[in-house]
């Protein structure tokens, strides 16, 4: 049975915001289309709002000519639309049984043979008794997609699948997606990554800044054009040159170990590595297997053994953050709002958050305010950060600006060495590419980057170096010419 | 039809207004309450929030019950706004008294100018002292301090109750359960003839300065900020978060200690069963009544105060139990975090659609 | 000296009957706690559950209603934080703190005027069968039937948590109330009803105190026991039979105390007094020192306040 789905006039405000203006899109069963746009387009509102989870300030979704009225994502279940969402909607301390069963009516015997057709229908194997927080973020979203299957659904919405995924676990989805339109499956596939559109969708819908900017087959397009449509400008490909290579050795960490004592995180078990001035060190793997506790053990927030790091012929393992800050280190972690920097706190206070001797913020334990203002101007014009009034709350700034921000504070006082976490995460095209053409500029004034990140392309345009992180352990480090996706994809995924 | 709306930021002159609302809706509440009990709400209220500060003594014991609450909210509130929960203050300050009450036991019918401050330290070390379980063991034991904090103050009051009926017992004192009074040297003096407010005063106002001075001028005040709004944020600046927390709680503890000394050096002059109505628990409202902020709580503390001398007012007059100021205190709180929606969200009254 | 076997099975009852009401509001709490709501009240709520049994014992001379009666009041006074909480979004801890203050006060309001007045008895099971199995009799037979339900909850409790599709969904939620609210869960009525649920248990055990355990009503008669219990929900990492464990060594501490007077051990009855809330730091510094295990057992959501967009 062929399954259309029509989404009216759909229309959702938020405070200074349209997050979806105006939208109106219909799908057929049978073919795989694609939701693309950038960070913050208003696609994810748009699912959202398909699965119940939000409800449009006006508009209406019909499914085979029959209005839904979508006030719960319990009523997207009963009109048979599935979502996998971007964010897992898991309970970790839950076993994956009880994971599937939570929103199930039926007996528990007969929706285990269920999950065991399907899995065995599939290809899938995922214990079922075991805690879901000992599960790899690809069987989690494997339990995601089960627990939509479970339903027999007609719609099944994807929202970012591959974030989480290695190239190879993205083809075996791939694959899977493909199965289930070939089944009458009607799947939507919400993405910014062009690749992804071109290798599985039929047709493509483009969002940009809450509005819909075009739909079209995919045959029609290529990545250009797509790119043209998503950005709403030609974009600027940024290379970097080839550093001159120096041998002159910035960090060393030597047998660096770290076992932690709260279960949600990762051990990290022996790594070594070192980076050169002017080098830029990256280091990619998928999230959740050891990035968030090796950039805290760089940064002083977890501390090590003495000798495990050394930094500028100092043994530095067991300073605090600060203390390494007069060492010429900054950082800038993944967490923009909840941990570079306080979004309730006066832009200038967020920049007294990097603090050392030399700035003179705090003498004699007391602040000096005017010196901290008179730095943050500083940083908001030699950044660029869109404001002039260091007096806002950082919370009125986007996220790009409030990233500036950040890698602004961090960069002013000319340290050796940049320590950062996916810079560039849930930012737009424009932010990221600043960001990109910052860190270029950085190590052209031979300064060193290790660059955290999950998100591969990054990596490979601004590395010189790249090792990958899986299981808390490092892979050999290699020179970023002799490696491509594909490799990075394989040892992400574990293999050796 | 009402919409609920959520406020791009939240309001600041809404800040420091609910405060007030939570107090007008408190004195509604409490006129029903009276009402319901068989009382005339009016003069009820009368009798608990203007008859007893109508006259100089009054305000007088005004001030003598307002000194101890301002003082342990301005210590509680170092804890509160670096996310500390130290809600054992009534423990610190028994612990507090008792230790100063020892050493102007130590200084019994001696004289000498040395001697109140030496017991007015000896209250504050007692309180630091005390303070410090909590802190150390959430610090390097992990463990939860809202429990530790509040065991210890059944045990200090415990621990008080041993002292005055056995080993610190007055010889003379026909077994009451209290101690030898202490020396004029031992004692807050007091600042007007006839009246019991005393020199404790001082201290309280002391604090307020001081900690005014340290939240909005110091380093330690910022990084007390930062934690308070993210414990990841004090990790990653780097600051040094154990020291911290065990400071705080020391801060506080001192405090709570030094209030304990005014109950038992001002106009009591001993150590005896029940120091406290319950001051360190009051306390805690005080200081999320006044916002945390010195000046806001000065305000708070006269307030709550009231709760205090209205209940025993409207006792003796309208023979109103006097736990209905615990009620009034305990309604002030929920009328307060209730109000506080308002900072976060608008509510719009919006005409009747068909 | 000749220990007489019953004797000792009286010792492990009046262990087991000063157990109850710890029982009774860790159970309750910990059902709260699961759904992710950290309700630092149930001091306040016994003790309303207490006065409210008294009153209503001696005003309507029924104890079904009195039992009832505390359970309702129990319920009623928690609905209070549930709605700051859950509906106004208030923070966790303070609301706890002044349920507890408010409910010391008004039950000292409303127990003016029942001090003093000597309570009913409360009719116990079995008691016929007491002498017919040494030692186990006492221990097994002659009880309130509060008594035993508060040994049965902790099983109870346990099978709704591991075995009932609700218990699940509480469990769910704990974990998390963003997921649980994306599957369509409806994570405010839930916790409003683990909340409730809570009220209604500390009630109950606040009544168990002033009409069964010591019949009378004194001010301020819990005495730390509501505090002690959310202790012991750390204490069992909220795993339901563990409490049982744990009430049954509070229960063994307060017993333990007359019986030392009795014998005429010379320690000051403060010291006595003191011991359990001695010994709940020591038995929470011991359990927090495995912070493992904390986090994994501790509901991840705990105290977090949870707000739906639309």
């Amino acid at each position: 049975m062929n399954t259309n789905l029509k989404i009216s006039n759909v229309t959702k405000i938020y405070p200074g915001c349209v997050a979806n203006d105006n939208i109106s899109l219909e799908f057929n069963s049978g073919k795989i289309y694609a939701l693309l746009g950038e960070n913050g387009a208003g696609k994810s509102t748009l699912v959202k709002i398909l699965s119940g989870v939000i409800i449009p300030d006006e508009g209406k979704i019909y499914l085979n000519e029959n209005n839904l009225k979508l006030n719960s994502p319990l009523d997207a279940k009963k009109n048979d639309i599935g979502m996998v969402f971007q964010h897992f909607n898991l309970f970790e301390t839950l076993s994956v049984f009880e994971n599937l069963i939570i929103d199930s009516d039926e007996q528990r015997e007969s929706v285990r043979e269920k999950i065991d057709a399907i899995m065995k229908k599939y290809n899938f194997s995922i214990d079922l008794d075991i805690p879901v927080l000992n599960l790899s973020a690809g069987q989690k979203q494997k339990v995601e997609i089960i627990r939509c299957l479970i339903r027999s659904p007609k719609v099944l919405i994807m929202d970012e699948p591959t974030s989480v995924l290695t190239e190879q676990e993205t083809s075996e989805l791939f694959l899977s997606l493909k199965k289930f339109s070939d089944e009458g499956i009607l799947i939507i596939y919400i993405t910014h990554k062009l690749k992804e559109v071109m290798q599985l969708c039929d047709e493509v819908a483009v969002m940009r800044r809450g509005k819909l900017v075009s739909v079209s087959e995919i045959k029609n397009e290529n990545i250009e054009s797509l790119a043209n449509k998503m950005v709403g400008q030609n974009l600027k490909t940024i290379k970097k040159k080839k550093a001159k290579t120096s041998s002159d050795q910035l960090i060393k960490i030597t047998n660096l170990n770290f076992t932690s004592e709260d279960p949600f995180e990762t051990n990290l078990m022996d790594i070594n590595f070192s980076v050169n001035r002017g080098e830029c060190l990256g280091i990619a793997g998928i999230s959740g297997n050891g990035q968030s506790e090796l950039f805290q053990v760089l940064s002083g927030e977890i501390i090590s053994e003495k000798n495990s790091i050394e930094f500028n012929n100092n043994y530095i393992g067991d300073l605090s953050p600060q203390e390494r800050r007069e060492y010429l280190m900054a950082f800038s972690p993944e967490d923009r709002l909840e941990q570079a920097a306080i979004p309730q706190m006066k832009i200038f206070e967020n920049v007294a958050l990097n603090n050392f001797k030399s700035s003179n913020f705090f003498n004699n334990g007391l602040i000096n305010e005017n010196k901290i203002k008179e730095h943050s101007k500083k940083i908001i014009s030699d950044f660029n950060v869109n404001t002039d009034n260091i007096e806002l709350k950082s919370q009125f700034l986007s996220g790009g600006n409030l990233q500036k921000l950040i890698i602004g504070r961090e960069l002013i006082t000319s340290p050796d060495l940049l320590i950062c976490f996916n810079p560039t995460w849930g930012l737009d095209v424009g932010a990221i590419n600043y960001i990109h053409e910052t860190l270029i500029k950085i190590n052209e004034q031979n300064k060193s980057i290790i660059l955290i990140s999950t998100d591969t392309d990054e990596l490979l345009k601004l590395s010189d170096k790249i090792s990958v992180i899986h299981k808390g352990k490092l892979s050999k480090i290699m020179n970023s010419e002799e490696v491509t996706s594909e490799k990075l994809g394989i040892l992400m995924g574990g293999a050796n | 039809m009402i919409k609920i709306v959520k406020r791009d930021q939240p309001s600041r002159a809404i800040f420091f207004f609910t405060p007030v609302l939570a107090i007008i809706l408190t004195l509604v509440a409490g006129g029903l309450i009276f009402f319901i009990l068989g009382f005339k709400p009016f003069e009820a209220l009368k009798f608990f929030f203007i008859v007893p500060i109508a006259d100089k003594y009054g305000f007088s014991e005004l001030l003598l019950k307002a000194t101890p609450l301002c003082l342990i909210a301005i210590g509680l509130s170092f804890c509160f706004k670096s996310n500390n929960w130290n809600i054992g203050a009534e423990g610190q300050l028994t612990f507090g008294a008792i230790v100063s009450g020892g050493v102007a036991l130590l200084f019994y019918e001696q004289e000498g100018f040395y001697i109140l401050p030496t017991v007015i330290l000896a209250g504050a070390i007692g309180g630091m002292l005390y303070a410090s379980i909590p802190a150390i063991l959430k610090t390097y034991f992990n463990t939860n301090e809202i429990l530790v904090s509040l065991m210890l103050v059944y045990v200090s009051k415990l621990i008080l109750d041993y002292l005055v009926v056995g080993p610190w017992s007055n010889p003379e004192g026909f077994n009451f359960p209290e101690t030898r009074q202490f020396s004029d040297s031992a004692k807050l003096p007091l600042l007007f003839e006839g009246l019991r407010i005393h020199a404790g005063i001082f201290l309280a106002l002391a604090a307020v300065v001081i900690s005014w001075f340290v939240f909005y001028k110091t380093y330690l005040g910022f990084q007390m900020k930062v934690s308070g709004f993210s414990l990841k944020t004090a990790k990653y600046a780097g600051y040094k978060g154990k020291k911290m927390i065990i400071l705080v709680f020391l801060i506080s503890g001192a405090c709570a200690g030094l209030a304990g000394v005014g109950e038992i050096t001002g106009p009591i002059g001993q150590l005896h069963r029940e120091i406290s109505p319950d001051y360190g628990f009051t306390a805690i409202i005080v200081a999320f009544l006044g916002r945390l902020h010195p000046v806001g709580i000065i305000f708070a503390s006269l307030v709550v105060a009231i709760t205090y001398l209205g209940a025993e007012t409207a006792q003796i007059f309208m023979q109103i139990p006097k736990y209905t100021g615990q009620v009034f205190q305990g309604m002030i709180l929920f009328f307060l975090l209730a109000s506080d929606y308002l900072l976060f969200f608008k509510i719009k009254f919006i005409g009747l659609k068909k | 000296m000749i220990i007489d076997i019953n004797f000792i099975g009286l010792i492990i009852a009046s262990i087991m009957a000063s157990a109850v009401p710890l029982i009774l509001a860790s159970c309750g709490e910990l059902i709260t706690e699961r759904s992710g709501v950290l309700n630092l009240g149930v001091e306040g709520m016994m003790i309303i559950g207490a006065i409210s049994g008294f009153a209503l014992m001696t005003v309507t001379g029924s104890l079904i209603i009195a039992i009832f009666g505390a359970m309702l009041a129990g319920v009623l006074i928690s609905t209070i934080f549930a709605f700051l909480t859950q509906t106004l979004i208030t923070n966790h801890v303070a609301t706890g703190l002044a349920l507890t203050i408010f409910g010391i006060g008004i039950s000292a309001m409303i127990g003016k005027n029942f001090v003093g007045i000597p309570g009913k008895e409360f009719p116990v099971l079995f008691e016929g069968l007491k002498d017919t199995i040494p030692l186990l009799g006492p221990i097994l037979f002659g009880h309130s039937i509060v008594f035993y339900f508060a040994f049965a909850l902790p099983f109870i409790t346990s099978y709704f948590l591991k075995k009932t599709k609700i218990g699940l969904i509480v469990r769910a939620i704990g974990d998390s109330p963003e997921s649980a609210s994306n599957q369509g869960i409806n994570v405010r009525l839930v916790r409003y009803a683990c909340i409730l649920y809570g009220g209604a248990m500390s009630g109950l055990a606040g009544a168990y105190l002033s009409m069964i355990y010591t019949p009378q009503w004194i001010e301020n008669m819990t005495g730390g026991r509501g505090w002690i219990a959310l202790a012991l929900v750390v204490f069992s990492t909220w795993n339901p039979i563990k409490i049982l464990i744990g009430a049954m060594i509070f229960g063994g501490l307060t017993i333990i105390q007359f019986h030392m007077q009795a014998i005429g051990v010379r320690i000051p009855v403060q010291f006595l007094t003191a011991l359990p809330y001695i010994v709940t730091i020591i038995v929470l510094v011991v359990i927090s020192r495995d912070s493992r295990k904390i986090r994994l057992s501790t509901p991840s959501s705990l105290g977090k306040s949870f707000h739906k967009d639309n």
